[in-house]
């Protein structure tokens, strides 16, 4: 044993024994599973030194560390001195409670469709103190459903079952039998459209019945959905009968008076979310010009084809010509965002796997600073989601992983070029023809996943409504 | 046919990044489980080796060079997991087949190996890591310190004491099998 030689030899004999090369069943898929919902990022490259020995000077690449680190210093030097310059601790994240005010404005987060901002007068009431309560638990599991704010106050939760709470008693109620998964959105009658697979039907708050109405022309889950000025009900994009990937660019809208259903233009991109996890979690928003902006999701982008993957791009739809047009693209690809619209006519997109924001402008391609008032957005932050998911790399072990956001980096490419002082406004480096743009603001201290429109965990019996909505928050700006 | 993998998966082909993964989630366990000795932290060391491959995959810019850098990121991803892991450290008992050695020899190849398996254990996993991309992989010096990020130098005398260390530990077995006996105890 004294000799090297053999010691060499018996350590590799012991080695190849002993070495176990055969992977956990699963594994594999897991980790598949964890990549398959990013893209690989963009090297960071610069020319070097050109090539000794080459017969025209031909300049290589090479991965330059010191580089970047020189980068790095002066970038957060910039960003410090912005900071301070800009007075930038006014629009810092305030965390705030839902309990306290559960009729005004903190309750409007639940709704399916984003709702306006609440006037000066409302944001007033807004609570000031940041804790959370509990409140009588969910009768049934529910898993990803949408919650609609009723017209009386009450909030209806549509997901495997219906069930009714009332935040003035704390208290639960069934609404009788569901009959449809999909989206849920309140109709200027009172009543909620449900709509899932290829069914759909509307719900009645006043006799708490169900009641069959048209179905859609496309079976889909996992739409995009919203109440247009007119009344009717735009449905966009989801996930067909064909599998998990059958993303859809198609859409169609819902006439109430009719009770039919009738297609309309297709988006360019198809933009759907992953299996039933994310049912719900696509943003469609109504802006002040009555047109809707459907951003994000999870699809492929028709010119660059292949492979679905968290997209960046938006579109905007115009009832009246019942046409899609692309607009400017985010600054990063978001999937299980929350999209709420602003009094000022502005959209602000908060998280969907990466813990920034972003403002879309409609109007201008300019930037301008945020409204005063403080508004509400809320999420899940994804670390805290128990379940185990084949569809979007949050299984547990992404948590000792690099943090979501960074998988959404590749995707920047078509984002608008823009110039943000820090925790300000931005001016876009150069102008885009097309109308509306995107602008960096401070995000959250989280990573947000699922919208607060998609509410409960499965935690068997310990679903409450502070454990579907863990988390709420002001933000305000000057 | 690796090469052609890793250049489709360098342009976003997801498939072909499976494959490659397939081919070499074997070996990356084998070698995690090695140096870590622990199955749960090498599976996740492997776990993140692979994702940040593919994050990274792009910036390999010869294709030819694919397993000498997943071995490098597995390395990395192997001290992270040591380092993370030694505050709630748990020690990993191998269970060995039931079966009693029926021959002198295999009694003899038994005690070889649990000597062999208790020296290792007190190795550092850089030291660990040194040995097994050395003996198990048979990786040329210079391949193996480039996938250690040290100099050949450096890797030489890192694996001059890992033996030597090695050594000592199992030459105090031989000498205090009484001694050895109550510790297991």
């Amino acid at each position: 044993m004294s000799d090297r030689t053999d010691l060499e030899r018996l350590l590799h004999e012991h080695f190849v024994t002993t070495a176990d090369p055969r992977p956990r069943p699963g594994r594999l898929d897991a980790i598949l599973a964890q990549t398959s919902e990013t893209r690989p990022r963009r090297p960071w490259r610069i020319p070097l030194r050109a090539d000794r020995g080459a017969a025209a000077p031909v300049i290589s690449r090479r991965t330059v560390s010191p580089w970047l680190v020189v980068l790095l210093v002066l970038v957060t030097l910039l960003l410090v001195a912005g900071f301070l310059l800009s007075g930038g601790h006014r629009d810092l994240a305030v965390v705030l409670p839902i309990s306290s005010a559960p009729t005004s404005s903190a309750t409007p987060t639940l709704a399916a469709r984003p709702t306006p901002m609440p006037s000066p007068r409302q944001s007033a009431a807004v609570p000031t103190s940041a804790s959370w309560s509990s409140t009588a638990s969910i009768p049934d599991k529910q898993e990803r459903a949408p919650a609609v704010l009723l017209p009386d106050g009450t909030v209806l939760v549509v997901g495997r079952f219906s069930d009714r709470y009332d935040p003035r008693s704390g208290t639960w109620s069934s609404a009788g039998r569901i009959p449809a998964q999909g989206s849920a959105t309140l109709l200027r009658n009172g009543k909620v459209l449900v709509a899932g697979g290829a069914s759909a039907e509307l719900y009645d708050p006043s006799t708490n019945t169900w009641s069959a109405t048209g179905s859609m022309i496309v079976a889909r889950r996992g739409q995009a959905a919203t109440l247009l000025a007119d009344g009717r009900v735009l449905v966009a994009g989801g996930v067909g009968a064909g599998g998990t990937y059958d993303f859809l660019a198609s859409a169609e809208i819902y006439d109430p008076s009719s009770g039919t259903w009738s297609a309309t233009g297709s988006m360019s991109d198809t933009r759907g979310q992953v299996g039933t996890c994310c049912l719900g979690a696509l943003q469609a928003t109504l802006l002040h010009d009555d047109t809707v902006l459907v951003e994000g999701g999870t699809g492929q982008v028709r010119r660059r084809g292949g492979s679905p993957r968290t997209l960046a791009t938006a579109e905007l739809y115009d009832p009246s010509s019942g046409t899609w047009s692309t607009t400017g693209s985010m600054t990063t690809a978001r999937n299980g965002h929350t999209a709420t619209l602003l009094a000022d006519g502005r959209v602000l997109v908060v998280g969907g796997l990466s813990a920034s924001a972003e403002i879309y402008d409609p109007r201008s391609k300019r930037g301008a600073p945020l409204a005063q008032r403080p508004f509400l957005v809320g999420g899940i932050r994804p670390p805290s989601w128990p379940t185990v998911g084949y569809l979007w790399p949050e299984v547990p072990k992404v948590t000792r992983s690099p943090p979501p956001s960074s998988l959404t980096r590749g995707a920047r490419r078509g984002a608008q070029r823009t110039r943000c002082q820090p925790f300000g406004h931005c001016t876009p480096r150069s102008s885009s023809s097309t109308a509306g743009s995107w602008w960096r603001v401070a995000g959250p201290t989280h990573t947000w996943w699922t919208p607060p429109s998609s509410t409960t965990r499965d935690r068997g019996t310990e679903n409450t409504v502070s454990r579907c909505l863990p988390r709420i928050r002001s933000w305000g700006d000057e | 046919m690796d090469r052609a993998l890793v250049i489709r998966a360098q342009t976003g082909d997801h498939d072909a990044f499976a494959a490659l993964a397939k081919g070499s989630l074997g070996r990356l366990t084998a070698v995690a489980r090695l140096i870590l000795r622990d199955t749960d932290a090498a599976d996740d060391a492997v776990q993140e080796t692979l994702v940040e491959a593919w994050r990274g995959i792009r910036a390999l810019r010869d294709p030819e060079r694919l397993a000498p850098w997943l071995h490098r990121l597995l390395v990395r991803a192997c001290y992270d997991r040591f380092r993370r892991e030694r505050r709630r450290r748990v020690t990993e008992i191998r269970v060995a087949p039931s079966a009693e050695p029926s021959t002198a020899d295999e009694q003899r190849s038994v005690l070889v190996r649990d000597q062999l398996e208790r020296g290792l254990a007190r190795l550092h996993p850089e030291q660990r890591a040194a040995l097994v991309l050395t003996y198990y992989l048979d990786l040329p010096l210079t391949e193996a310190a480039q996938i250690l990020g040290i100099p050949v130098g450096t890797l030489k005398s890192r694996l001059h004491r890992s033996l030597d260390a090695l050594r000592a530990s199992i030459e105090a077995d031989e000498r205090e099998p009484a001694r050895r006996k109550e510790s297991l105890i």
